[in-house]
C-alpha cells in the first residue's frame, strides 16, 4: 500500500517531527502525570480530612439536644446515612475499681495523690480495703508507687455502636484472648486506653479503673485512634467507654460540661455542604456546632488549596509550554513548506486537498505525541511512587484515572490543531510565485492572526476554568501567558527595529547577524516569543514554588515539635529545662507570653465595632474560626511577648526590625503580624497603648510581619522590643522536637511531678498527619517544579537547535567566503547567545510582574522577587544559547562546503 | 503566718471553738465586720482599691471588658457610695501558679482589699489539688504579709470531673478560708455556672448576663463590708 502523501511529506523531516512528538509528549506526560497526581492528593486530602472529623458532617452541642433540635436532626439528615453518637468530657480516671479506696493507699500516700485526708474520708470512700491494712513495706511501697500515678485527667469519649464510622483503631494486644480489635467485641464495663496512660498511671491491660461511680477493666491498649482533631480544653488522653455506660458513672449531672457529638456518612448524592446550611439554619443556638468534612484542618485545607492551585496551573503551564513549543516546530515546518505547497498549487492541487495534507501531518503527529506522552506519563506514575519510596521513604498514590487519557488524547489533538490553524488558514494563500520569490509578508493578515490568537486565549481558558473551577485562576493563568506572548513578540520586535535603525553603527559580525534575522523574521520572532515564554515559565514556577514551599514546609534546620509545654512560670523555667535536658532533650523557644489589653491607638480609646458585635446582629452563632476569634477578641485581650529577633517562621513585610532592647525611658518598639494589624486596621507608625495587667504600656508599631503558621512554633500576633515587659507577670511556653514515644511519655510523667500546674500537650497524632501530607506536598511541589524547568531548557535548547539548523546555509556561505572558524563562532555567539539572554530576561522580567500579580491576588500574601532565582534562570538561558552557538558553529565548521548546494536547491 | 500579723485585724488565736474545730458562725461574722470595720476606717479618707485577682473568668473572656464583672462591680459599688475602685487582675488561661508572681507586679498598684479568684484552670486542666492548695496559699500569706486584705473566692470544677476530685478541690477554699481566718465568697459562680442563657458558647466563660450576676453576687457581699466607710450614699 503507498504510502499517503501526508507521510511521504514527512519523511525528510524527520528531526522536525522527533522534534515535534518529543516535546509535546514530554509536556503532555507532565500535564497527565501532575493532574493524576492532583486528583489522587485531592482524594487522600477528602479522606484525611473525613478521618480527621471521622465523618462527612458532625453535629455538636456542649449540652443535650432539645426534641426541637432532635426533630431537626432527623428531617434534614436523610435516613439512608449511616450515623454514631459520641459524648466527650474531661474526667480523672483513677487505679481501682469504683467506691474503692486504693490498695495500700494510707495516709503516707494520700497527699501525694494530691487528695487530702478528709476528702477520703468522705461519705462516697469505702473503708480500706482487706489488703490494704496489712501490706508488707515492700509492698506497700509498690502499691505507694502505684498510688502516686493512680489518678489522671483524661478525656473520656463515650460511644455509641457504629463508632468509627470512617478510619479505626488499630491495637496492641488484638489477637489477644479473643479480642480482635472488632468494635462490635467491646461491651460494657471495657476502657480503651492508649499506651502512655498505662504507663503514666503504672497500669496494665486488664488492671481495673474507674470513671465516678463505675468500674471499667482495661480492655486494650490502642496505637491509632479514628479522628485527629485537636480541642485546647481536650488536654488528657483519650479513652474509650461504651456510651451505654455513662449513667452508671453518675457523672452526667447538672452543671457537668459533657459534649454530645452526632457523626453521619452521609449518601454519595448528598453535599454535605448544602446540608450543612440547612442544618445551620435549623439549629440557631450558638451552642449547636455544624460541621463537615472540608472544614476539618484548616491549615491543611489552605495548603491543600494553594499547592493544587498551583500543580495545575504548573501542568497547565507545561503543557501549554510544549504546545507552544511543537506549534514553534510545526509552524517552523510549515514556513519551510512553502515551496512545497507552491509547486503543488502548480500541480493543479486543489488548496482544500493542500490544507488537508498539513492537518492530517498534524493530527498524525499530535497522536502520536499523545500516545506517547501517554505511555510516558504511565511509567512516570509507576517509577515516581518507586524510587520516592525508594530515595525517601515518602508514599505517593500512583494509579492515574482513566479519564485522564482521554483528556490527554483530545487536548493534544484539539490543541495542536488550533495552535496550527494559524498556518494552515495561511497555506491556501500561498501564490505559486513564492517558488521565484520568496514571500514578504505573511501569508495571513493581521486581524485573522488575532481572531485566532484569541480563540486560542479562549480555549485555554475553557481548559482552566474546567481544571481549577476558580474564573479568577484561569483568568489570571491564562492572561499572564497570552499577555506574556504578546509582549514578548512586541517588545522583540521592537528590539529588532531598534537594533536594525544602529545597524551601520556594528561591526561586520552584528550586522550579518541583524541581516539573518530579517531575513526570516517571521522565524525569528516565532523563535524569540517561544523562547521568551520558556524563559517566562520557568521563572514563574520557581517563584511561585518558593512562596508555596514557604506556606507548606517546615523552616531549614527546624524539626516539627511534638510536645507542647505552657503555663511555665518564670521561678520554674531554669528548673524545667534543666530536668528536660537531664533526659537528653531540650526546651526549644521558650517564650514569654504576657496578658494584656488593647487599651488606645495614638491616644483614642479603642474600639472596634465589628469586634464587639456579630456581624448581622443579635446572638448569631460565629460559624467560621474568624468569627471565633472575633468573638473571642471581644475583651481586646492579647498574648504579647517579646524577643531580640524574628523566628525563622516570621517574614518582615514592612518597617524595620528594632536593634536591642529599648533605651530607658523610650517608646519601645512593637511588630504585628500582617493579618491581625489588617483586621484591626493599625498600621505602621501607630502608638499603641497596652494595660498590661493594671500598668499601662505604650509601643509604636514598627514592622509588619508575615507568620508562617504552619511551622508549628510558638509564634504570636503581636511582638514586643525587649526591655518593655520583662518586668511584667508572664508564663512561658515551648516545644519539644518529635521523640521516641517511651522518652515522650518519660518526660511527661517527669515534668507533671515536679511541675504540676505545667501542661504537656503531645500532639503526636494531629501534627504527624499534617505533617506527613504536607511533606508529601511539599515533595510534589519541588519535584515537578524543577521537572517543569527542565522541560523548559530542554524546549529551549531544541527551538535553538532549529533556529541554528535553519541557518547552515549562512554558515556555509560565510565559510565558502573565507571567514575563520573562531570568527564563525563568535558571530553565532553574537546571535544564539544574544537571542537567548534577550529572551531569558524579558521572560524573566515578565515573570515577575505575573508572580507579583498572581501572589497578591490569589493568595494574597506578599512576594519578595529572589535573585537567585533571576540569577539561576538568565543564567540557564545564557548557558543554553552559549551552548547552541558554539554547537552550531562547530557542526558548520565541520560540514563540507559542497553542502552549499544542496541547501541551496532545498 | 497568723491573720494578726497584718496588724489591722484582730487576733483569732483565743477564739472559742466548735468540737469539729470550726469558728463559731457568729463571732466569725463579727470579726469580719470588725476587720472591715478597720478597713472601712480606712477608707474614709481614701479610695478603698479592691483587686480582683483571676482569670479568664474575672479578665472577662470572650465579653467586652466593660461587661466583665469586675467592671460592673465597679460601677454598682461607686453608685452605691463614692472611693471605691476595683481594679480587673484577670488573665486569661493563667493557672494559680502564677498568682505569687501577679501579685508582686500589682503591689505598684498598692490594693487595699484582695479576692483571690484563683485556680479554675487548674481544676479544668486536673492540676493536684494539693498543687492549687499550695499556690492560692502562698497567695493568700503574700497578701497578708503586705497588710491587704483577702477575700477568697470559692470554685468548682464540674461534676463529671468527678465527685473524688471535684469534692477535694472545692474544699481547697473553705478550707483555707477557715484556716487564715479569711471570708470567702462561696461559690464565684454561684447562678451561673450550669445555668443555660448565663454562659457563652464554650460553657465555661460566662456571657454579660452571666457577669452582670456574679457582679451583684459580689455587690451583696462586699456592701456589708464596705458599708461603714464614709462616702456619699448613691442618688435613690
Amino acid at each position: 500500500m503507498p504510502m499517503p502523501l501526508f507521510l511521504r511529506l514527512l519523511k525528510h523531516k524527520r528531526g522536525a517531527w522527533i522534534s515535534f512528538v518529543s516535546i509535546y509528549a514530554l509536556g503532555l506526560s507532565v500535564f497527565l502525570v501532575v493532574n493524576g497526581l492532583a486528583k489522587n492528593f485531592q482524594e487522600e486530602i477528602r479522606v484525611k480530612s473525613k478521618e480527621l472529623l471521622e465523618a462527612d458532617l458532625r453535629v455538636h452541642a456542649r449540652r443535650p439536644f432539645t426534641a426541637a433540635e432532635e426533630a431537626h436532626i432527623s428531617r434534614l439528615v436523610p435516613a439512608a446515612s449511616k450515623s454514631a453518637e459520641v459524648w466527650g468530657f474531661l474526667s480523672m480516671l483513677r487505679m481501682g475499681p469504683a467506691g474503692q479506696a486504693l490498695p495500700g493507699r494510707g495516709p503516707d500516700t494520700a497527699s501525694s495523690l494530691g487528695v487530702t485526708p478528709e476528702t477520703e474520708a468522705g461519705p462516697g470512700a469505702a473503708p480500706t480495703g482487706a489488703i490494704g491494712a496489712a501490706r508488707a513495706p515492700a509492698v506497700r511501697a509498690q502499691a505507694a508507687d502505684k498510688a502516686m500515678a493512680a489518678s489522671r485527667l483524661v478525656q473520656v469519649k463515650a460511644i455509641s455502636p457504629g463508632y468509627p464510622l470512617v478510619g479505626g483503631f488499630t491495637f496492641a494486644g488484638a489477637s489477644r484472648g479473643g479480642w480482635f480489635g472488632r468494635m462490635e467485641d467491646f461491651r460494657s464495663g471495657e476502657i480503651l486506653v492508649p499506651r502512655e496512660l498505662l504507663a503514666a498511671m503504672k497500669a496494665r491491660v486488664g488492671d481495673t479503673v474507674s470513671l465516678g461511680a463505675k468500674s471499667f477493666v482495661i480492655k486494650d491498649e490502642y496505637k491509632t485512634r479514628p479522628g485527629g482533631n485537636f480541642d485546647f480544653w481536650e488536654m488528657g488522653s483519650r479513652v474509650y467507654i461504651p456510651l451505654a455506660d455513662m449513667p452508671a458513672t453518675g457523672l452526667d449531672r447538672k452543671g457537668s460540661r459533657i459534649f454530645r457529638y452526632r457523626y453521619f456518612m452521609l449518601p454519595e448524592a448528598i453535599d454535605p455542604g448544602t446540608l450543612r446550611d440547612s442544618l445551620d439554619a435549623a439549629l440557631s443556638d450558638p451552642e449547636v456546632d455544624v460541621s463537615v468534612y472540608t472544614d476539618s484542618g484548616s491549615d491543611l485545607s489552605r495548603s491543600f488549596h494553594m499547592v493544587t492551585a498551583f500543580l495545575k496551573m504548573l501542568s497547565l503551564s507545561a503543557f501549554l509550554l510544549s504546545a507552544v513549543g511543537a506549534a514553534f516546530f510545526f509552524r517552523h515546518h510549515l514556513v519551510g513548506e512553502r515551496k512545497t505547497v507552491a509547486v503543488l498549487t502548480t500541480l493543479g492541487a486543489a488548496r482544500r486537498r493542500i490544507v488537508g495534507i498539513y492537518v492530517a501531518q498534524n493530527l498524525f503527529l499530535s497522536t502520536l505525541a499523545a500516545v506517547s506522552g501517554m505511555a510516558l506519563a504511565r511509567l512516570w506514575s509507576i517509577g515516581l511512587p518507586l524510587l520516592l519510596h525508594k530515595l525517601y521513604n515518602i508514599d505517593i498514590p500512583s494509579n492515574l484515572p482513566l479519564s485522564t487519557f482521554f483528556i490527554g488524547l483530545g487536548l493534544a489533538v484539539c490543541t495542536s490543531l488550533l495552535f496550527g490553524f494559524t498556518g494552515f488558514a495561511g497555506l491556501g494563500r500561498i501564490p505559486p510565485a513564492t517558488l521565484i520569490k520568496p514571500l514578504e509578508t505573511a501569508p495571513l493578515g493581521v486581524l485573522p492572526r488575532i481572531a485566532l490568537f484569541l480563540a486560542q486565549g479562549a480555549f485555554f481558558y475553557a481548559l482552566a476554568m474546567a481544571d481549577s473551577r476558580s474564573w479568577l485562576l484561569s483568568a489570571l493563568s491564562v492572561g499572564a501567558m497570552g499577555g506574556a506572548f504578546l509582549l514578548l513578540g512586541a517588545l522583540g520586535w521592537s528590539a529588532f527595529k531598534v537594533l536594525w535603525m544602529l545597524r551601520s553603527r556594528m561591526g561586520y559580525a552584528l550586522r550579518i547577524v541583524l541581516g539573518s534575522i530579517r531575513w526570516g523574521r517571521e522565524k525569528s520572532l516565532l523563535a524569540f516569543a517561544a523562547l521568551g515564554f520558556v524563559a517566562f515559565t520557568s521563572c514563574l514556577v520557581p517563584q511561585l514554588q518558593d512562596l508555596i514551599l514557604n506556606e507548606i514546609s517546615v523552616p531549614k534546620g527546624r524539626v516539627i515539635p511534638q510536645l507542647f509545654l505552657f503555663d511555665i512560670q518564670e521561678e520554674q523555667l531554669q528548673g524545667l529545662q534543666a530536668l528536660i535536658k537531664s533526659r537528653g532533650q531540650t526546651l526549644a523557644q521558650p517564650s514569654p507570653m504576657v496578658r494584656a489589653r488593647l487599651e488606645k491607638v495614638n491616644g483614642v480609646p479603642f474600639k472596634r465595632e465589628e469586634a464587639g458585635k456579630p456581624a448581622g446582629g443579635g446572638n448569631r452563632k460565629a460559624v467560621t474560626l474568624e468569627e471565633r476569634n472575633r468573638q473571642q477578641f471581644r475583651n481586646r485581650g492579647f498574648n504579647l511577648s517579646y524577643r531580640d529577633s524574628m523566628s525563622d517562621a516570621e517574614t518582615l513585610i514592612a518597617g524595620k526590625w528594632w536593634k536591642g532592647r529599648a533605651a530607658e525611658g523610650a517608646v519601645p518598639e512593637i511588630s504585628m503580624e500582617k493579618d491581625f494589624a489588617k483586621r484591626l486596621k493599625i498600621r505602621l507608625g501607630d502608638l499603641l497603648a497596652f494595660d498590661v495587667q493594671g500598668v499601662e504600656v505604650e509601643g509604636k508599631v514598627t514592622s509588619l510581619r508575615q507568620v508562617r503558621w504552619a511551622s508549628f512554633q510558638p509564634n504570636f500576633f503581636v511582638l514586643f522590643q525587649p526591655g518593655a515587659l520583662e518586668e511584667a507577670p508572664k508564663s512561658f511556653l515551648g516545644t519539644i522536637k518529635q521523640i521516641p514515644p517511651d522518652q515522650a511519655e518519660d518526660i511527661q510523667n517527669r515534668v507533671s511531678e515536679a511541675f504540676p500546674n505545667v501542661t504537656i500537650l503531645n500532639l503526636k497524632d494531629v501534627i504527624g498527619k499534617t505533617v506527613e501530607t504536607l511533606g508529601k506536598l511539599t515533595w510534589l511541589v519541588r519535584f515537578l517544579s524543577g521537572f517543569a524547568l527542565l522541560i523548559g531548557l530542554a524546549i529551549l535548547w531544541l527551538v535553538v537547535d532549529a533556529l541554528v539548523s535553519e541557518n547552515q546555509r549562512t554558515i556555509l556561505l560565510l565559510r565558502a567566503l573565507g571567514e575563520p572558524r573562531s570568527r564563525l563562532a563568535r558571530l553565532f555567539l553574537a546571535h544564539y547567545a544574544g537571542f537567548c539572554l534577550m529572551a531569558g530576561l524579558t521572560g524573566y522580567f515578565l515573570s515577575l510582574a505575573a508572580a507579583w500579580i498572581i501572589n497578591l491576588v490569589v493568595w494574597q500574601v506578599p512576594w519578595i522577587p529572589d535573585l537567585g532565582i533571576f540569577l539561576v534562570c538568565a543564567g540557564a538561558s545564557l548557558f543554553v544559547g552559549v551552548l547552541c552557538s558554539l554547537y552550531a558553529a562547530y557542526r558548520g565548521a565541520g560540514q563540507p562546503l559542497r553542502g552549499l548546494l544542496s541547501l541551496t536547491r532545498a | 503566718m497568723k491573720a494578726s500579723r497584718a496588724g489591722t485585724t484582730p487576733s483569732y488565736s483565743n477564739m472559742p471553738r466548735l468540737p469539729n474545730g470550726k469558728v463559731p458562725i457568729a463571732a466569725f461574722t463579727a470579726l469580719l465586720i470588725s476587720a472591715f470595720a478597720v478597713l472601712a476606717q480606712q477608707s474614709a479618707q481614701r479610695t478603698v482599691k479592691i483587686l480582683i485577682l483571676g482569670d479568664s473568668l474575672t479578665e472577662g473572656l470572650g465579653v467586652e471588658k466593660e461587661d466583665a464583672f469586675p467592671a460592673k462591680l465597679d460601677g454598682m459599688l461607686r453608685k452605691w457610695r463614692d472611693g471605691v475602685q476595683v481594679v480587673n487582675g484577670g488573665s486569661s488561661g493563667s493557672t494559680s501558679a502564677s498568682g505569687l508572681r501577679r501579685l508582686k507586679w500589682y503591689e505598684k498598684a498598692k490594693p487595699d482589699l484582695v479576692l483571690l479568684a484563683l485556680g479554675s484552670n487548674d481544676g479544668l486542666r486536673g492540676v493536684k489539688v494539693e498543687e492549687t492548695r499550695k499556690n492560692v496559699e502562698a497567695a493568700l500569706l503574700f497578701c497578708q504579709s503586705k497588710h491587704w486584705q483577702v477575700v477568697l473566692a470559692g470554685l468548682k470544677v464540674p461534676p463529671n470531673y468527678g465527685a473524688e476530685y471535684a469534692g477535694a478541690f472545692e474544699k481547697i477554699y473553705p478550707e483555707l478560708a477557715a484556716k487564715y481566718k479569711v471570708p470567702i465568697v462561696k461559690f464565684l459562680l454561684e447562678g451561673v455556672a450550669g445555668e443555660p442563657g448565663m454562659n457563652q458558647a464554650d460553657g465555661i466563660h460566662p456571657n454579660e448576663r452571666g457577669h452582670e450576676r456574679i457582679a451583684e453576687n459580689l455587690f451583696r457581699f462586699f456592701q456589708p463590708l464596705l458599708s461603714g466607710a464614709t462616702g456619699k450614699p448613691a442618688p435613690g
